[in-house]
């Protein structure tokens, strides 16, 4: 048995030294968006690095006014805004059937990328299009503005007594929802937990801020819920902000108290000049002020404080 | 969202050079900053006319892939990307932005901001100078190079400087400095205002490839549900890679990677044994 555990374990280290990728702060935030502003940054992020930042922008530009389900071709685009299509195939903003596609097809979100409304996922294209679609392969007849993304949205009710009950279907967005629920129910497209403080903490300590939390549960809320005001309870709400206040007001930090008020030979000048460059230094904590000659110093700031003093004996 | 990209758009328009946002206002063709030659060249392709005497300036992009770029092709392209470039930034812009932009873009001599300004009340005065800040900003009023009859009286305008507000911005925004709507915006606009034309228009009516592609296969292409199915799906699985739930293989290329790492979403670090087991 115990060599079959060490194979496993070391198969893991293994692949975590080959990924080695970690989401940061900025990542829980970005999870934390709306799909839209999700979208857009991976756009922006490519624009910025494209190789040519007018064919770049003019290709965005151009995506505004096309029609979604259309398709248009490649040969219409200069070498740099085939790579941007290419990219954007990759993450699903433009489909390309294949790399050697002679035609791509820009889907909604690409087109509302711009100008879009922020229920583009309840509904068509915010911007009409030109009428006169001469361009492209015709495509089936499917005007019918069902919502199929539906299904797969993650639906919110929080209730006044911290209880979550969820609607998902995504493995992604229980992974969100566990960030800050406690989750002790899960059934196949439902799941039901409770907002805890500890849990709250640790999504703070994840560097997610609670507007952030309150932002996610709004924008997922369920629909039965979208009418009413405040869409997440008052109390919720309240109670998010006094723990992240809590998480803020205090911070923890190892530290040496050193007590000069004892030590006759160390003048005034010199505890004043040691306080300065130990605040100079970042690692003055607290000091006790006037007439109270105190310090809290961090562990490197300790080793400061001694030589300082073994400086000041020496000459003495 | 759109608001914030709209303006982080707008941001990243203002910080580009002068030459980069030309082109954008110009579909990257003609290098001639001038308009005249410029708007000539564009008015005859709309007209169906032949004149290419206008430099092609997409010479790099052609460098920089093995085709052959036909220089037609690309007047063609430049002037429906010009439209379209010129017509979303109008668009995106706020009302009073889009009526100053209206009303100067017949006018084709240059201007001073003592001229735009005259006839507006103190009131409505900060409200005017952050918009036309911003129609600077993005280049579309250029400074002009000679102010011809503009340098007159600086009586009137310290007159018209200290009714502005009385403050000292009056060295900042020198309201006798001229300035002329960038051509290549204002010719840009202009036809796609006049004439407007689908995406990539051209290539459909001109271009011999729609038709066989459309007849060669015989097919016809994903639906918009397809797409929004398609979409929905693949952008799950992209967030399903930022929270390790999506197998690596589904992104052969690394194009996912260097986002995350650009956009600092995730970052690269070496794991130990003990944390890095799940076990």
């Amino acid at each position: 048995m115990k060599p079959l555990i060490l194979i496993v374990t070391l198969a893991h280290h293994h692949h975590h030294l080959l990924v080695g990728m970690v989401m940061t702060a900025q990542g829980y935030e970005y999870m934390l968006k709306d799909y839209l502003s999700q979208v857009w940054d991976f756009v922006y992020t490519s624009i910025r690095y494209s190789r040519s930042q007018e064919q770049a922008l003019s290709l965005l530009f151009m995506l505004s006014y096309c029609s979604p389900g259309r398709g248009y071709l490649m040969e219409a685009l200069t070498p740099a805004q085939r790579q941007l299509v290419f990219e954007f195939s990759q993450v699903g903003i433009i489909y390309l059937e294949a790399v050697t596609a002679t035609h791509f097809y820009p889907t909604k979100v690409a087109v509302n990328m711009l100008f879009g409304a922020m229920d583009l996922l309840q509904g068509g294209a915010a911007i009409p299009s030109s009428s006169n679609n001469s361009l492209s392969l015709s495509i089936r007849n499917d005007d019918d503005d069902e919502d199929y993304s539906s299904d797969l949205a993650l639906k919110v009710i929080v209730e006044t007594n911290n209880q979550v009950v969820a609607y998902l279907s995504s493995d992604i967005h229980l992974a969100m929802l566990q960030l800050f629920v406690d989750i002790h129910i899960r059934m196949p497209n439902m799941v039901i937990g409770k907002i805890t403080k500890e849990k709250a903490r640790e999504a703070f300590r994840l560097g997610i801020a609670a507007y952030q939390i309150i932002d996610f549960l709004m924008l997922h809320a369920h629909p039965i819920l979208k009418s009413r005001v405040p869409i997440v309870p008052e109390n919720i709400t309240d109670q998010f902000a006094i723990w992240e206040a809590e998480n803020q007001r205090i911070e923890a930090n190892d530290a040496v108290v050193v007590d000069f008020r004892d030590v006759d030979d160390f003048a005034q000048s010199a505890y004043r000049s040691l306080v300065d460059n130990l605040q100079h230094a970042r690692v003055l904590l607290w000091e006790g002020g006037e007439g109270q000659r105190m310090v809290a110093v961090t562990t490197e700031g300790f080793k400061m404080v001694q030589s300082a003093v073994d400086q000041l004996r020496g000459y003495g | 969202m759109t608001q914030q990209s709209r303006k982080s758009i707008f941001e990243h328009i203002k910080s580009q050079p002068q030459v980069v946002i030309d082109k954008i206002y110009s579909g990257a063709i003609g290098t001639n900053p001038n308009a005249a030659a410029s708007r000539e060249s564009s008015y005859n392709i709309l007209g169906g006319g032949d004149s290419k005497e206008n430099t092609v300036t997409w010479a790099a992009a052609a460098q920089t892939s093995d085709e052959v770029i036909d220089t037609e092709k690309i007047q063609r392209l430049a002037l429906i990307q010009s439209q379209y470039a010129c017509k979303a930034i109008f668009q995106s812009l706020p009302l009073l932005a889009k009526c100053l932009i209206m009303k100067l873009l017949f006018v084709q001599c240059s201007f001073t901001l003592r001229d735009l300004t005259s006839w507006l009340s103190s009131d409505s005065m900060d409200l005017h100078v952050v918009i036309i800040e911003e129609l600077i900003g993005l280049r579309i009023l250029v400074p002009h190079a000679v102010t011809e009859s503009k340098e007159d009286d600086m009586e009137t305008h310290y007159a018209v400087s200290q009714n502005y507000d009385g403050s000292s911005d009056s060295d900042a925004w020198d309201l006798t400095k001229a300035y002329a709507m960038n051509s290549y915006f204002q010719n840009s606009l202009r036809i796609a205002l006049v004439h407007p034309v689908e995406p990539w228009s051209y290539f459909d009516s001109a271009s011999s490839v729609a038709a066989t592609v459309e007849g060669k296969k015989g097919t016809r292409g994903p639906t918009r549900r397809d797409l929004d199915r398609l979409s929905a799906s693949r952008w799950n699985e992209v967030l399903g890679y930022i929270v390790n739930l999506t197998p690596m293989h589904l992104f052969p290329t690394n194009i996912l990677k260097v986002f995350v790492q650009r956009a600092k979403i995730m970052k690269q670090t070496i794991v130990d044994g003990k944390e890095g087991s799940m076990t």
